[in-house]
């Protein structure tokens, strides 16, 4: 049990950071943070996003760096010209060169059977890249809280947790395979493609890496571990 | 050491991390997500729930078409027509269609940005950052702060394309309250020749409708409303049942357009020569003795002296509606035979007879729908005229099967801003406006005024000659000037050297690129509340939308949120007359002032609205239509209706000087004379220095003008048709793939692609075939396209339409957005910068030659 928290909650932050990653930077210090706690964590998944991850740190402490990484960020992600890597799921999900299409509205089902709905403050359409990652890593987060509080609460209903628990891990399988997972490829493409900077084009590689990952072995490895927590 | 699932609490406490990362996981919060506190919500992946049609209405050009938007889970997902406007009932046009794609584009401008470059030009990247709304209007507000406190608030402007029926707050008056007269409206890239005829023969500056239910004869003018222009959504449903009940259709274009292509006849008039056929037309229905007696009157013997080359006797004949039939005969048309006009304006004398007469026997149920194309030209304003006194000729103006002026719904209006206005302001915003209207070649006589009405293109030249003055701060919204005015390059040069513009639209446009503020607008259609009033069928409908879906990014409505936000920053400065104002905006049923932008919205549109859904307001200021008896029923269906026109009621009741149908204007001679005295000088001098002419009396009759063409016919051989492509909403829909993908709805025009067309005797002539990239080249500018050979299009002309050309707006409007390459051309650029000056009106046909060789 012990061993499954550490690790979901590792996973969980994963997603966290990587959201993060994707908000207009601010200060050059705070994107160094986010990235060195990335370098911590993801390398632990996956070895070849070490070195990536360290240029990454090393292009935002290079003079200038901020600057351009913000350049980059809005020709990317914001415009006001033509979006060179547009972060909305509908785009690449349907094909119709449109937002807030019906794939839009299934991710908002998503977030609404989660008990979640798009923050009042955050003016783009729900199937962001920075949303579609921050779902994920709330979905871990609660799983991770209610098993938690399973283990260190006697007068827990333990089989109305482990429901809930079940239910937040299909939500990240079927959120995975119909969203995220499903159109984090060619969106990494185009950072990677289009990216001016490192810090994207590798922000879209390590991200492709561990959605990845996530897609073809770690889910289905989260899955069996916590049917053996079921079982005990 | 390996890491995997199993050993991973080992394998991290080995690589010495663990609490630290712990606590920062643990202390980041949600930044995109919030808990849904929605007791409605289902724990349960839901299916799409069922939708529902929600009223509004569509801006995509002035049709102002009444919708309704099929609304799913905060989507909006179809359109259709409004069912109950009886202007068009449920009856579509493909346009509104677009909108769709237009508010759900992720080429939208997301959030307001500010420019970081300070060098302003076509080359130059304006380095666009993020910044908040807050502070954006903060420093706006300290650009019109520094205007007060220089004493040179009329220095500030506003530039309107597109609005809704709450405009007169921002575009009327908000400039006032700061001080200033500079609210520039593009209504003369859009119109005003066209209102100009109908003015100064009847005293209707404005559109007209028509009665083509009742009528039994139809004569389109420079036209297309089965395309372009006007409630496409009325006439595509209309016309199979004209045809089925035997209406004659008759239409006068250069192109077999897609009315020309639903009509009997189609008479492909010379550019520019719509004067002759009109007013040879008015020779034959006179000779023909097919004129209105009820309307016109009757030679006192009873007969008819109308006599091709005699001159009548003023004494001799006893008119009743109508002034100055004999003058018009002997000034002008006792001459114009069909003969006459056959080979100047292209179509054979027999034809011209035909219509003429097949109309003045339809009469009175007979109308002339007239567009803007027999009169946005140089010399348009006596087109204008003439084309339609042919309405007043045979006693069909305001008649059963006529022309008509339609009736308004009466609204409530807003605040008198007088009482905010400061010292500073009532001086300030006296002052000459930007756009040189009144001067002497240009006197804009909207409403019988020297002055009166906008020259919007002007504007740009006005910037480059600071005459009258160079403006600092400026604010433009749903408007793109440097796209949508000929010769658009002036305008890139006029906008380098505005201190401070912002640009409040859904779309990076051309205009944008010298923004210093970039506002990311709401969509009329499904964002904001909106409304607005229009006629057709021979009813006016006004329709009311509430917002049907969140704005999709930080979009605000630029007619009230952005007014609200610009007074709270002003209050913070000191200078709080603009909130002062803003707070009489208060609900009709409550009493409440304003607290923010979206109450000022409603409010807006519930005070002028009033008169409609209060019962008190409905009876006391007679509105005749729809009865409602609250604002939610009102709100909740939609649309107003008015009851049907009342015809002949203006029949020796026109806003003239005479009060009569005017075919010698004496409305046209006052304003005249009032602008040849404010210059002192001579009617005679206005009109050369206006290029037209015409000297002496026939001034102020409708009377024949050789058109006033730029380019010599050696140098630039063929005339340029201008028309507008049958999915541009108003220029702005290009970056719709659907506008891209059934580009060829257009006939002869390519997908994704732009072309033009040429008659293939031409064509053959010049050695050049059909797909042959040519080069056009006018005075003005020049440009390429696809040559498309076609036979409907009289030779000596060749013709293309508006609507590409856009290297901004987004990526599927140009063909490379970050390298500013166009999608075609934009027609533009081809055109010069001229003015059919009396009304104003910018020209856009019947004026332009242009060369055409291989690319």
């Amino acid at each position: 049990m012990e061993n499954f928290l550490a690790h979901e909650e590792y996973r969980g932050i994963i997603y966290q950071l990587l959201s993060e990653a994707y908000k207009l930077p601010e200060e050059a210090e705070k994107e160094k943070q986010i990235l060195e706690h990335l370098l911590e964590l993801l390398p632990l998944v996956s070895i070849e996003t070490k070195k990536l991850i360290e240029e990454m740190i090393g292009n935002m402490g290079k003079e200038e760096g901020l600057e351009k990484v913000r350049r980059d960020h809005l020709k990317l992600f914001v415009g006001p010209k033509t979006l060179l890597a547009p972060p909305y799921g509908s785009l690449y999900l349907e094909e119709k060169g449109q937002i807030m299409g019906p794939s839009t509205r299934d991710a908002v089902r998503f977030y609404q059977a989660a008990g979640l709905k798009k923050s009042d403050d955050f003016k783009e359409p729900p199937d962001h890249i920075r949303t579609e990652l921050e779902f994920m890593s709330y979905l871990i987060s609660e799983v991770v809280k209610d098993l938690s509080e399973l283990k260190e609460k006697e007068d827990c209903n333990r089989e109305e947790v482990l429901n809930k628990c079940e239910k937040f891990l299909e939500l990240q399988e079927k959120f995975l395979q119909n969203h995220l997972g499903s159109w984090v490829r060619p969106f990494t493409q185009n950072l990677i493609k289009n990216g001016d900077t490192l810090y994207y084009q590798n922000l879209g590689k390590i991200t492709e890496e561990f959605v990845r990952f996530e897609v073809m072995e770690n889910l289905k490895q989260v899955k069996l571990e916590f049917e053996e927590i079921k079982r005990n | 050491m390996k890491i995997t699932r199993r050993n991973f609490l080992e394998g991290a406490a080995v690589l010495g991390f663990g609490a630290f990362v712990y606590d920062q996981g643990r202390r980041r919060r949600m930044e995109t997500l919030q808990a849904d506190e929605d007791p409605t919500r289902t724990e349960e992946i839901g299916e799409l729930v069922s939708g529902e049609w929600r009223p509004t209405g569509c801006l995509g050009c002035t049709s102002w078409c009444a919708k309704e938007v099929y609304v799913v889970d905060g989507r909006a997902i179809k359109v259709h027509g409004h069912p109950d406007s009886k202007v068009h009932g449920s009856a579509d046009c493909p346009r509104a269609h677009l909108a769709i794609q237009q508010v759900y584009d992720p080429d939208r401008i997301k959030q307001p940005m500010i420019r970081t470059n300070p060098n302003k030009g076509i080359d130059e990247d304006p380095m666009f950052e993020p910044i908040s709304w807050d502070d954006a209007m903060d420093l706006f507000a300290d650009k019109i702060m520094e205007l007060r406190d220089n004493d040179e608030t009329h220095k500030f402007g506003l530039f309107r394309g597109r609005y809704t029926n709450i405009n007169g707050l921002l575009y009327g008056n908000l400039p006032k309250i700061i001080g200033s007269p500079n609210n520039i409206s593009h209504s003369s890239i859009c119109a005003e020749a066209e209102k100009f005829g109908p003015y100064y023969t009847q005293g209707y500056w404005n559109y007209r409708d028509y009665d083509v239910r009742n009528t039994k004869y139809m004569i389109c003018w420079g036209v297309d409303p089965l395309n372009s222009n006007r409630q496409v959504s009325h006439y595509l449903n209309v016309f199979g049942e004209l045809l089925e009940n035997g209406v004659q259709i008759a239409t006068v274009d250069p192109k077999h357009s897609s009315t020309a292509a639903k009509s009997h006849v189609w008479m492909p008039v010379k550019p520019g020569q719509d004067g002759a056929l009109a007013v040879a037309m008015a020779h034959v229905i006179l000779t023909e003795g097919l004129w209105s007696r009820e309307f016109v009157g009757e030679f006192n013997d009873g007969g008819n002296h109308f006599v091709a080359g005699e001159t009548i006797d003023e004494g001799d004949f006893n008119e009743v509606h109508t002034n100055g039939i004999i003058k018009w005969w002997n000034l002008e048309l006792k001459d114009r035979t069909p003969e006459w006009a056959e080979e100047i304006a292209g179509v054979d004398a027999a034809t011209i007879r035909k219509v003429a007469t097949d109309f003045g026997n339809a009469a009175p149920e007979a109308l002339v729908f007239m567009g803007g194309g027999s009169n946005m030209q140089i010399r348009g304003g006596y087109n204008s005229m003439a084309v339609h006194a042919l309405n007043g000729l045979v006693g069909s103006a305001e008649h059963e099967g006529g022309t008509i002026t339609g009736r308004s719904a009466k609204l409530g209006s807003f605040t008198d801003p007088a009482e905010f206005m400061d010292e500073i302001a009532q001086r300030n915003s006296g002052k000459q406006k930007i756009d040189q209207r009144g001067y002497k070649n240009l006197p804009a006589l909207k409403d019988g005024k020297s002055g009166g009405g906008v020259v919007t293109n002007r504007v740009a030249d006005a910037i480059l000659a600071e005459d009258p003055y160079l403006p600092k701060v400026m604010i433009g919204y749903f408007c793109n000037f440097n796209y949508s005015c000929p010769e658009g390059e002036r305008w890139n040069r006029a906008m380098e050297k505005i201190e401070f513009f912002a640009h409040c639209v859904t779309h990076y446009s051309e205009m944008s690129h010298f923004a210093d503020l970039l506002l990311p607008s709401t969509h009329h259609m499904f964002e904001q509340m909106s409304s607005a009033a229009q006629k057709g069928n021979g009813y006016t409908h006004l329709w009311i939308g509430e917002r049907l879906i969140d704005p999709v990014f930080d979009a605000k409505n630029p007619e009230s949120e952005l007014p609200w936000m610009l007074a709270e920053k002003l209050e913070e400065k000191g200078f709080s007359n603009l909130m002062d104002y803003l707070k009489t905006f208060s609900d009709p049923e409550t009493g409440a002032e304003p607290t923010d932008g979206m109450e000022l919205e409603t409010n807006c549109f519930k005070i002028l609205t009033e008169p409609i859904w209060n019962p008190v307001k409905y009876e006391e200021t007679e509105n005749q239509g729809t009865k409602y008896n609250s604002w939610d029923e009102f709100l909740d269906a939609g649309i107003w209706n008015s009851d049907a026109y009342e015809f002949r009621k203006l029949w020796s009741n026109m806003p003239t000087a005479t009060g009569k149908f005017e075919f010698y204007s004496e409305t046209l001679k006052n304003a005249l004379q009032e602008h040849a005295d404010k210059h002192e000088t001579d009617i005679d001098d206005i009109l050369a220095t206006c290029n037209y002419d015409v000297t002496g009396e026939r001034a102020f009759v409708p009377h024949y003008e050789e058109p006033f063409m730029l380019g010599e016919e050696s140098a630039y051989p063929f005339t340029f048709v201008d028309a507008k492509a049958r999915l541009a909403r108003e220029g702005r829909s290009s970056n719709c793939s659907w506008f891209q993908d059934f580009k060829d709805v257009d006939p002869g025009d390519i997908k994704w692609g732009d072309s033009i067309k040429m008659n293939p005797e031409d064509a053959d002539r010049l050695g050049l075939e059909d797909g042959d990239m040519v080069k056009i080249t006018s005075p003005s500018g020049e440009a390429t396209a696809t040559l498309k050979t076609w036979i409907a299009l009289r030779p000596g002309t060749v013709q293309k339409n508006f609507g590409q050309g856009h290297w901004a707006m987004g990526h599927v409007a140009a063909e490379d957005y970050e390298g500013r390459k166009a999608r075609g051309s934009n027609n533009n650029d081809l055109l010069g910068a001229e003015y059919e000056r009396l009304s104003g009106s910018t020209a856009f046909y019947g004026s332009f030659r242009v060369n055409i060789e291989r690319a």
